[in-house]
C-alpha cells in the first residue's frame, strides 16, 4: 500500500466531484491510498496567478508542498494545472538554491520552510510508470471495446518538456496506452496536442477566444468519429464539457460529445456505477457512451 | 650547475592585451629583483622581428645563459622565442615562457591588481624554472615516404590524387564497397549545375589508375601506432566473400541472387541484392556479398552466374594488413542529422516528407525513380513543394540532437532543388521557408537571384509544424511569415527537410586511435581555426573536408588539397625533428618491475635484458612526454626531460615564496 | 488630408520610441529564460493556437521585449496567451517564450495594467483559498458520490487562509488588488 496526500485543487472538488471520487476509488484497486490533504488550497492557478507574480505563485505552491512535507507524504494530484504549479515549484526549489532562498524568505513570514523532502506526482504518471498498463488492464471488468476515445493530454502535463520527465510533447503515447489498456480505441485526430484554450487566465479574460480554440478541437474530434473525450485535467474538462454549452449559446455549434476524466473512464471499465463516478453532474450527457458500453 | 645563471626576462605588452591591464614597467622592475636575473626589459610586441632581435642581442650584450618571455600561451609563440634564444647562442631549451595573457590579463581584466600579483607569481616561477633547465638536443628521425588517407569521399579522393601525383605512395582506405562518398549520391551541384557524377567519376577512375594510390575499399583502420614520419597502421580488409582479382564485375551473381533488402546507397528508397555493388559507377567495380542477409543458396556460384570464374568464396576471411606511413589524412566526412527526432515535422510518419539527400536520389536519373520527381505516397508529380530550411541546424535543442551551427550547404542545395523542380515539373511552385538565405560563395547570391526569377517563393519564417491530410496525404506547413507578421498554413504536395550535416559516427573510433579531439560542435578539432585548419594537434595527422566542419564541395576540395600539401611536407623533407621531451630510465636504479610498461598509454616503454637483468627502456620516438611512467615508477628511476622533479619543485617553491 | 505626410508623427514613430535596455533583463530575472537569444524565426507565432485567431504574435512580443519597447506592457493581446508552452517546446533557441510573456505580465501587474478578471481570481483565493470555490449545487453532487459537502481543504479548515493572505501581502499583490478594486469602483 502506497499512501499519497491527495491534492485536490479547485475544479475537481468544487465543480466535478466525480473526478475526485473516481480517483480515490479506482486507485484502491492498485493498492494506492489517496488520503485527505488537510489545509491545502488552490495550487494556485499557474497561468492566472503566475501571470501576476511568479514569486508569489511559487510561494503559495510551496506552502501546499510544505504542508505535505510536515506529514512526510508524497503528493498525488489529478489536474494538469495543479501539476504545473506544484511539480514545477518542487522541482525548481529543489534544484535552484537562489530561488529556494527567495521563496523561503517569503515563507518565513508564515513560519514555513521548503525542505525539498517530498515528490509531486500526477496520478496518470503513477498509473503509467508505477502501476503500468498491464496491471491497469488486469483491473478491467467491463472492457470498453469499440469505444472511440479522443484523448486530450492537456498542455501542462507535458510542457515545457525541459521541466518534465515525459520527453517530447509532440507525439506522446503513454496516455493512449492507458486508454487502450481498458479495451477502448484511441483515435488520432487533427491537432491532437492542441491546447483546450482555457489556460493562462484566457477563459476569464476573453471567453470567446478561449472557446474558439475548444471549438476547433471539438470539431476535429467529431470529424474523427470520437465517442468520448478523455482528459486528465479538470480545467480542460470544464472547458470541453461546459464549453460545449457555451459554444452552443455563442456560436450555435452542437457536438454533444461526452467528456470524462481518465479516472472516470477507468472506473467504468472497473465496473463501477456511473452515479458513483459523478457522471450525472456533467453538462454534456454521458448516456450515449454508457449505452455503447453497458 | 657550476656556471653562474644569468637569466634575461622579456615582458611583452601585446599591445593593450597585457599592458592595458597591468603595469609592464613595474613587472620588469620586479623581475630585476629576482635571483639569477641579469637583465629585464619590456616591449610592445616581443613576437615581432624587433622583439625577437631584442632577445637575441640582449643575450650577447648581457652575457645571458637563459631566457624567460612573459607573454601569451606557449602554444602560440614558444617556437618563436626558442628560435630567438637559439639565435643568441643559447640552447633553445634554456628558454621558459610565462603566460601572462590567456591565463592572466585576459581572464582577470576586471581585477588589475590581482592580475599584477599573478603576473609576478608566474614570472618568478618561470625564472626559477629557467635557472634549473638543462640544454637538450632534438632528435631527427627519417620519414616513411608514404601516406594514408582515411575516407574516400571527394575529400579523400582529392587528397589522394594530390599526394599520388606528387609521387607519394598513398593508401586510400574506404569503409564502403565503393569510393565516392556522399557526393556520388548528389544529382547536380550548385550553383553551376554540373552533374555531380559527371565531375566525380573521372576523379574516381583517376584514383583507380594512379600507380601511386593503393585503394583499399570495404576496409577500416583498426589500429595506429607510432608517430609522425613512422606510423604503423593496421587495416582490416573486410571480406567481400569475392576475390577482387577474379571478379570481372559482370554482375551475374547479382542477377541470380534471390535476396532483397534496402540499398543503403539509395537511403533505402530502392532495394538491392545480397550480392551487390552500391551503384553502377562504383569504383572498384567488384561485387560484395552482404553475409548478414545472404541465405547461402549458392545460386551466385552456379554455372549460370559466377561459375568458372570462381570469384565467390563464402569462407573468405577478413584480412589484416599493416602499412607504414609518414603522414595521415583523415577525410571521414559527415552523416545527416536524424531529423525524425524533430517530431513536429513528421518525417517517417508522413509519407510525403523527405530529406534533402533523399530528394537528390528522387531527382537523380540513376535513382529509384529514374529521375522522375514523384511523391512517395502515390507516385504523382508534386505541384507544390515546401522546403524546411535549417532542419536541425541553428538549433539549440540538444535533447533532439539538433545542432547549433549553420550547416552551410542546405540553403544552396534547397535553391538547387527549387530550380530542378521548376525545370522538370511545369507549373510546380517551390516554397522555401527560411530564416536567412546564406548564399555566401562565389556565384551563390547570383544563383539565389536566378531561382527567385524562375519563380521560387521565399517565406521568411521557420516551420513550426507539419500536418498530414490522412486521405490525400497532402501536407500542411505552418509557419509565420515574419515579414508580414502573419501565421501561414500552406497545403503542399511534398515537403523537403533540408536537414543538418552532423559529424560522422565512424569518426569516433578514429579519434581515439589518432589522439584527436573535437571542438564543442562535435567536428574534429584543427590545430588553428584560421591559420592551420588542415592540421591537428597530433603531428603528422591532417584533416580534409567535412570531418573538420560543414563546408561545400569547392571548400572541401581546397581543404583536401591543403591537407595533402601539408601532409607531403615531412615526406618531402625526408626527416622530422622530435621534441627531446621524453622520459629517460636511469638503469642503475631500475628494478625491472615493469610498472611503467602497464601505465604507458603510447606503448613506448619496454623491458630489455641487459647483462642478464631485465631493465626498462623508453622508445624516445614513441614517448609523448606525458610523465605517467615517471610518477608510477616505485624506485624513482624515470626522469622526464625538460620537466624534471627538480625543475617542477623549483617552480612550486618560487610560487610559495610569494605568499 | 493635408496633415498627412512625412511630418505626421506616426511615420517616424520608431525614431521617437524610447528603448529601455533594462526591460529584457527584468524579463529574464522573472523567469523568461534565454529571452535575449531570440532570432525572430517565428516558430513561436506559428505554434501558437491563439495567434491563429487573434492579434497575439509571440515573436513580436519577444522583439519588443528585446528592444525594450515598454508599450508591449499595454498591449491587451499580452493576456491572450493560454500558456500552452508549444512555442517554448519548439523554440530552436530554447527560449521559454511563455515564461517571458508571464514575466511581462508580472511587470504589467506591478504597473496595475493587469485585467480585472485576474484580480478577481486573486480575490477568490484571498477569501476562500480556492480560485474556484465550492457552491451549493456542487455540495449536493459531492454528497451523491459519497464525499463530504466540503473538501478537506481551506474550505473545511479556513484557519489556513490567513497564511495565504500573508503571502499576498508580503509580495505586494494585496495592495495592487486593493488599489485596483478601489479605482474600478
Amino acid at each position: 500500500m502506497k499512501e499519497y496526500n491527495f491534492f485536490l485543487g479547485c475544479i475537481a472538488p468544487n465543480r466535478y466531484p466525480g473526478i475526485e471520487a473516481s480517483a480515490v476509488k479506482t486507485s484502491r484497486k492498485f493498492d494506492i491510498e489517496l488520503r485527505d490533504f488537510k489545509g491545502a488550497s488552490c495550487c494556485p492557478a499557474p497561468g492566472a496567478f503566475g501571470s501576476m507574480d511568479v514569486n508569489a505563485w511559487l510561494a503559495l505552491g510551496a506552502r501546499n508542498i510544505c504542508l505535505s512535507e510536515k506529514e512526510g507524504k508524497d503528493i498525488a494530484l489529478i489536474c494538469n494545472g495543479c501539476y504545473k504549479s506544484l511539480f514545477e515549484a518542487n522541482h525548481r526549489l529543489k534544484s535552484d538554491p537562489v530561488m529556494r532562498e527567495k521563496v523561503n524568505s517569503i515563507l518565513a513570514n508564515i513560519d514555513y520552510e521548503f525542505q525539498g523532502s517530498v515528490e509531486v506526482r500526477h496520478l496518470i504518471d503513477i498509473l503509467y510508470n508505477d502501476v503500468g498498463p498491464e496491471k491497469v488492464k488486469e483491473s478491467v471488468e467491463v472492457p470498453l471495446t469499440g469505444v472511440n476515445v479522443a484523448i486530450h493530454y492537456g498542455c501542462h502535463l507535458l510542457k515545457p518538456k525541459f521541466d518534465r520527465t515525459f520527453g517530447s510533447s509532440e507525439r506522446p503515447r503513454f496516455f493512449d496506452e492507458l486508454v487502450e489498456a481498458l479495451g477502448a480505441t484511441s483515435i488520432d485526430y487533427k491537432e491532437k496536442m492542441m491546447c483546450c484554450g482555457a489556460g493562462g487566465g484566457v477563459r476569464s479574460y476573453k471567453m470567446d477566444l478561449a472557446l474558439d480554440i475548444a471549438n476547433e478541437k471539438l470539431y476535429n474530434m467529431t470529424q474523427a468519429n470520437a465517442d468520448v473525450i478523455v482528459d486528465v485535467c479538470p480545467f480542460c474538462h470544464l472547458q470541453l464539457d461546459r464549453g460545449q454549452v457555451e459554444i452552443k449559446e455563442k456560436f450555435g455549434d452542437v457536438y454533444d460529445l461526452p467528456v470524462l476524466h481518465y479516472n472516470q473512464l477507468l472506473g467504468l471499465a472497473q465496473g463501477m456505477n456511473p452515479d458513483e463516478l459523478g457522471l450525472d453532474a456533467h453538462e454534456i450527457s454521458v448516456e450515449p457512451l454508457l449505452a455503447k458500453i453497458l | 650547475m657550476d656556471e653562474e645563471k644569468r637569466i634575461g626576462v622579456f615582458i611583452c605588452h601585446c599591445g593593450t592585451n597585457i599592458a592595458g591591464v597591468i603595469d609592464v614597467k613595474e613587472l620588469a622592475e620586479y623581475a630585476k629583483t629576482l635571483p639569477n636575473v641579469a637583465h629585464a626589459e619590456d616591449y610592445t610586441y616581443m613576437c615581432s622581428t624587433p622583439g625577437q632581435a631584442m632577445i637575441r642581442d640582449s643575450i650577447k650584450e648581457n652575457n645571458l645563459n637563459g631566457t624567460v618571455v612573459a607573454a601569451c600561451s606557449p602554444r602560440l609563440h614558444e617556437p618563436t622565442f626558442r628560435k630567438a634564444t637559439e639565435e643568441g647562442g643559447v640552447n633553445s631549451f634554456l628558454f621558459s615562457m610565462a603566460n601572462i595573457r590567456e591565463q592572466d590579463t585576459w581572464v582577470h581584466m576586471e581585477e588589475p591588481e590581482k592580475a599584477m600579483q599573478k603576473a609576478k607569481d608566474v614570472v618568478r616561477m618561470e625564472v626559477a624554472r629557467a635557472s634549473m633547465l638543462e640544454p637538450l638536443t632534438p632528435k631527427t628521425v627519417p620519414v616513411e615516404k608514404a601516406a594514408l588517407v582515411i575516407g574516400a569521399g571527394i575529400a579523400g579522393i582529392q587528397a589522394s590524387l594530390e599526394l599520388g601525383d606528387a609521387g607519394i605512395k598513398t593508401y586510400l582506405v574506404e569503409k564502403e564497397p565503393s569510393i565516392g562518398g556522399n557526393m556520388s549520391r548528389l544529382d547536380k551541384t550548385f550553383p553551376t549545375l554540373d552533374c555531380s557524377q559527371c565531375i566525380l567519376t573521372p576523379k574516381m577512375v583517376d584514383v583507380e589508375r594512379n600507380p601511386n594510390i593503393e585503394l583499399m575499399t570495404y576496409s577500416e583502420v583498426e589500429d595506429v601506432s607510432g608517430y609522425i614520419g613512422n606510423f604503423d597502421v593496421t587495416i582490416r580488409q573486410k571480406s567481400r566473400y569475392v576475390y577482387e582479382d577474379k571478379c570481372n564485375g559482370c554482375g551475374k551473381c547479382q542477377e541470380v541472387c534471390p535476396v532483397s533488402r534496402p540499398n543503403e546507397f539509395e537511403l533505402g528508397l530502392m532495394p538491392r541484392k545480397a550480392a551487390y555493388v552500391p551503384f553502377p559507377q562504383a569504383v572498384p567495380l567488384k561485387f560484395t556479398i552482404d553475409m548478414d542477409s545472404c541465405i547461402k543458396c549458392d545460386l551466385c556460384k552456379g554455372e549460370e552466374a559466377c561459375g568458372d570464374l570462381e570469384a565467390i568464396d563464402f569462407d573468405k576471411p577478413d584480412e589484416l594488413v599493416t602499412v607504414k606511413v609518414g603522414s595521415i589524412i583523415v577525410a571521414t566526412g559527415f552523416d545527416m542529422y536524424d531529423v525524425e527526432r524533430k517530431e513536429e515535422w513528421g518525417y517517417k510518419v508522413f509519407d510525403n516528407v523527405v530529406t534533402g539527400i533523399e530528394m537528390e536520389r528522387l531527382i537523380s536519373a540513376s535513382g529509384p525513380t529514374g529521375g522522375n520527381i514523384v511523391r512517395p505516397s502515390d507516385g504523382q508529380k508534386p505541384k507544390s513543394v515546401g522546403f524546411v530550411l535549417c532542419a536541425g541546424s541553428r538549433d539549440q535543442d540538444e535533447e533532439d540532437g539538433a545542432k547549433p551551427y549553420c550547416s552551410r550547404v542546405c540553403c544552396m542545395y534547397s535553391l538547387k532543388h527549387a530550380h530542378q523542380l521548376i525545370e522538370k515539373i511545369p507549373g510546380c511552385v517551390p516554397y522555401l521557408f527560411y530564416m536567412d538565405i546564406r548564399s555566401f560563395g562565389k556565384a551563390y547570391e547570383e544563383f539565389y537571384y536566378r531561382i527567385q526569377n524562375e519563380g521560387g517563393k521565399f517565406i521568411r519564417g521557420r516551420v513550426a509544424r507539419i500536418t498530414e491530410d490522412p486521405v490525400t496525404k497532402n501536407l500542411t506547413v505552418t509557419a509565420e511569415d515574419t515579414l508580414l507578421g502573419t501565421p501561414v498554413e500552406m497545403e503542399v504536395d511534398l515537403v523537403v527537410l533540408a536537414n543538418a550535416v552532423v559529424p560522422a559516427e565512424s569518426t569516433q573510433k578514429l579519434k581515439t586511435l589518432l589522439t584527436l579531439s573535437n571542438s564543442p560542435d562535435g567536428w574534429l578539432l584543427e590545430a588553428h581555426p584560421k591559420l592551420n585548419p588542415m592540421s591537428t594537434t597530433t603531428d603528422g595527422v591532417f584533416l580534409a573536408g567535412m570531418c573538420q566542419g560543414p563546408r561545400d564541395i569547392p571548400d572541401v576540395v581546397a581543404h583536401a588539397a591543403a591537407a595533402a600539401a601539408a601532409a607531403s611536407i615531412p615526406i618531402h623533407r625526408g626527416s622530422v625533428t622530435l621534441e627531446p621531451i621524453y622520459a629517460i630510465v636511469d638503469q642503475e636504479h631500475c628494478g625491472g618491475c615493469a610498472t611503467c610498461i602497464g601505465v604507458c598509454p603510447y606503448g613506448a616503454t619496454e623491458l630489455n635484458e641487459v647483462d642478464g637483468k631485465l631493465l626498462a627502456n623508453v622508445n624516445e620516438a614513441k614517448c609523448k612526454g606525458c610523465g605517467t611512467c615517471g610518477s608510477a615508477c616505485p624506485s624513482g628511476a624515470i626522469k622526464m626531460q625538460h620537466f624534471t622533479n627538480e625543475q617542477i619543485m623549483s617552480e612550486i617553491e618560487a610560487f610559495a615564496q610569494g605568499w | 488630408m493635408a496633415s498627412e505626410g512625412m511630418r505626421d508623427p506616426k511615420h517616424y514613430q520608431l525614431g521617437k520610441t524610447q528603448f529601455d535596455p533594462d526591460l529584457i533583463k527584468e524579463v529574464i530575472a522573472l523567469g523568461g529564460k534565454n529571452a535575449q537569444m531570440c532570432y525572430q524565426c517565428g516558430t513561436c507565432t506559428a505554434s501558437c493556437p491563439m495567434g491563429q485567431r487573434s492579434g497575439l504574435r509571440v515573436r513580436t512580443v519577444m522583439r519588443k521585449a528585446n528592444l525594450g519597447m515598454r508599450d508591449v506592457l499595454d498591449d491587451p493581446d499580452l493576456w491572450l496567451c493560454t500558456t500552452c508552452y508549444t512555442c517554448s517546446d519548439r523554440c530552436p533557441r530554447r527560449i521559454m517564450a511563455t515564461d517571458a510573456i508571464i514575466a511581462l505580465r508580472n511587470i504589467a501587474t506591478r504597473e496595475k495594467k493587469v485585467p480585472m478578471s485576474m484580480i478577481k481570481i486573486m480575490g477568490a483565493i484571498s477569501k476562500t483559498g480556492h480560485g474556484v470555490p465550492n457552491n451549493e449545487a456542487n455540495m449536493k453532487n459531492r454528497v451523491k458520490v459519497g464525499l463530504p459537502e466540503n473538501p478537506p481543504t481551506t474550505h473545511t479548515y479556513p484557519e489556513y487562509i490567513k497564511d495565504i493572505n500573508k503571502i499576498l501581502e508580503v509580495t505586494g499583490l494585496l495592495k495592487i488588488r486593493e488599489e485596483m478594486e478601489a479605482e474600478s469602483q
